[in-house]
């Protein structure tokens, strides 16, 4: 049976290897979307792990780099009871690392500068000082000297004591952090001042305050009464991060399931056309086989694994190619897509369900044909 | 061993292009015997064929084979009967273009033999019977007329079917070959006891047949 089918399938290569190929784009794309969904998602939940306190901005900004809040409010904050310590933060745009960045370069986008003041690192607890790996924290009265990310370490080549160009001024490196998610070990930590000397920004106001509660159960509690406060920051838990990287996933998971559908209507279209029109083709054949003995389950069987086949081709060609795409993603922009054994097994599943359910109706049709109108002689 | 009572077939019955195709065809065929069937184009010889291969129903009438009422059999069991009792001989040779001779020897019992080996030799004796021998790895376009029905005939033995059921079996060959193609039917029906019914054009027939049968217009007129 299998040798009849794959007889037939390179009888019609060119048109099995369309098929094949509608598949083989349907898991792609899903592998690729959904190895980069699940990655952003991990690095997403590892950064969450290592947030801590409370991040206050500017109402409205998606990020610290684009807030600026007063510099008092940082003063304003810690004179409220329940804040333990506040830490003045200045983010910039890291727009060159090194000279500026060919191209754009995903890994350079996640990058940023954050300036701190020394003084106030020791008080609030941070994902940079936990997970301090070679070197020092940054101290009083250092000026170009900076701690930096082990991803951006690793990317420019650099240790402890090398100097790292920012943004057109040269700094040297006295630490290196590895928090362990891509988010955080991006970033490169300098003071705060030096931080307003190379991107102007004002003296009187700050990115971000970052809050340390006396007690973390009343993180949240806390949170409101600063936004009551000041009426124009947002102060969020690590907990409304993770309700908001939720929302996002939500979204992330509609457009997936969006993909998907595509990738399933156009490969099972691309089956269903190709059995179809094979089926059509070899109406003889299939009324022969009948004709000696053959029944409409044979014959269902033998045009469904024929799709099935394709399927599975498909499946694989398509897993391959996926897996490649996020590599290639990974090698452009640095370990974000992720492709787990459930997803593999999942799309090569996906592939061989298309595939056999575009043959359904082509088996259908062909069990259902009429030998006597098959092998009626028009000649 | 097979017969046919008061058949009558109408195509599109009740409609405007009503086609009544069989006339109420009365007809036995005994165990071992060749039976020719001609007449004009039209008169409904491929129906009747097709009726007695129980690939189709008559309107009106029965079919027996072997004492079993055709009509009261389900699809799977007619599949069966076409797969143990009949071997089909068309005039449009109806071969596999995707397998070669052997495998389209096999093409009846592929999906349900147990033993393959033996199914394969099987396939080779049949095809060296017919005289194939040396073309057993063959696909049917490298194969001539004459030797793609020989493949068809080959087949058609695989079950050693109680009948072989030629529809114009030398319709599309030159009279040499065709008269190949006869003569083997002839040899199995006699070295094998077959039964034989050929439907032809083909005058020669008569040389090798038990009896002649003349059809026109739906009904047997000798
Ligand atoms: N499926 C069909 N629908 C309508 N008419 C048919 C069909 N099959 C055969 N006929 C008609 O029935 C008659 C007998 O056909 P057939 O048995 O093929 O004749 P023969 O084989 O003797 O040439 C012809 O008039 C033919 O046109
Ligand atoms: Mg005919």
């Amino acid at each position: 049976m299998l040798k009849i089918v794959f007889n037939n399938m390179m009888r019609r290569k060119l048109r099995t290897a369309l098929a094949t190929l509608g598949i083989v784009l349907g898991v792609t794309v899903l592998v690729s979307i959904v190895s980069i969904s699940t990655g952003m998602t991990q690095q997403s939940l590892d950064a969450l792990g290592k947030l801590q306190g409370i991040q206050v901005i500017k109402k409205g900004s998606m990020d610290p780099v684009m807030s600026s809040i007063p510099i008092e409010y940082a003063d304003e904050i810690k004179s409220m009871t329940g804040v333990q310590a506040v830490s003045k933060q200045v983010w910039v745009w890291a727009t060159s690392i090194e000279g500026p960045s060919e191209g754009f370069s995903l890994s350079s986008f996640f990058t940023a500068v954050l300036g701190v003041e020394p003084s106030e690192m020791g008080l609030i607890k941070s994902s940079y000082s936990a997970s301090l790996i070679k070197g020092r924290q940054l101290e009083a009265g250092d000026r170009y000297v900076t701690v930096v990310g082990k991803d951006v370490a690793d990317e420019h080549n650099k240790r402890v004591g090398s100097n790292i160009e920012i943004n057109g001024v040269d700094f040297k490196i006295v630490g290196i952090f590895h928090a362990g998610s891509r988010f955080i070990d991006s970033q490169m930590v300098i003071p705060i001042d030096i931080a307003r000397e190379i991107s102007g920004f004002p003296n009187d106001r700050i990115s971000m305050a970052q809050v340390e509660p006396e007690n973390p159960e009343d993180a949240q509690k806390l949170a409101r009464k600063i936004e009551l406060r000041m009426d124009d920051v947002d102060a969020k838990t690590q907990q409304e991060f993770s309700e908001d990287i939720g929302e996002l996933l939500g979204t992330m998971k509609t457009v997936q399931w969006l993909f998907s559908s595509i990738a399933a209507i156009v490969g099972g279209i691309g089956v269903m056309n190709t059995m179809i029109m094979s089926v059509m083709e070899r109406t003889k054949e299939f009324g022969m086989m009948k004709a000696v003995g053959w029944t409409n389950r044979d014959v269902m069987k033998n045009v469904l694994l024929e799709s099935i086949v394709i399927g599975t081709i498909g499946g694989v060609i398509g897993l391959l190619l996926g897996f490649i795409g996020s590599m290639a993603i990974n090698t452009m922009i640095g370990g974000l897509a992720m492709v787990t054994v459930e997803l593999a097994m999942e799309s090569f599943i996906f592939a061989v369900a298309l595939g056999a359910l575009g043959g359904l109706y082509p088996a259908y049709r062909a069990s259902k044909l009429n030998p006597i109108e098959a092998l009626r002689y028009e000649g | 061993m097979i017969e046919v009572k008061h058949v009558w077939k109408k195509y599109n019955p009740g409609m405007k292009n009503e086609v009544v195709a069989l006339k109420d065809i009365s007809l036995n065929i005994e165990r071992g015997e060749f039976v020719f069937i001609s007449g004009p184009s039209g008169c409904g010889k491929s129906t009747l064929m097709h009726i007695i291969g129980c690939l189709d129903n008559p309107t009106r009438g029965e079919v027996y084979m072997d004492d079993v009422k055709v009509s009261s059999l389900n699809d799977g069991e007619l599949s069966k009967i076409r797969r143990d009792k009949i071997g089909f001989v068309f005039q449009a040779f109806n071969l596999i273009p995707s397998l070669n001779a052997m495998e389209n020897v096999m093409l009846p019992m592929i999906l349900v033999a147990t033993n393959k080996e033996e199914l394969r030799n099987q396939a080779k004796t049949l095809l060296e019977a017919v005289g194939l021998g040396h073309r057993l790895k063959h696909k049917p376009n490298q194969l001539s007329g004459g030797e793609q029905q020989r493949v068809t005939i080959a087949r058609a033995m695989l079950n050693d079917p109680e009948v072989i059921l030629a529809d114009e079996p030398t319709g599309e060959l030159d009279s040499k070959t065709g008269e190949g193609i006869l003569k083997l039917l002839k040899k199995v029906n006699k070295e094998r006891g077959t039964t034989v019914v050929a439907v032809s054009h083909n005058m020669l027939t008569k040389k090798y047949c038990d009896r002649h049968l003349k059809l026109k217009d739906g009904k047997i007129v000798r």
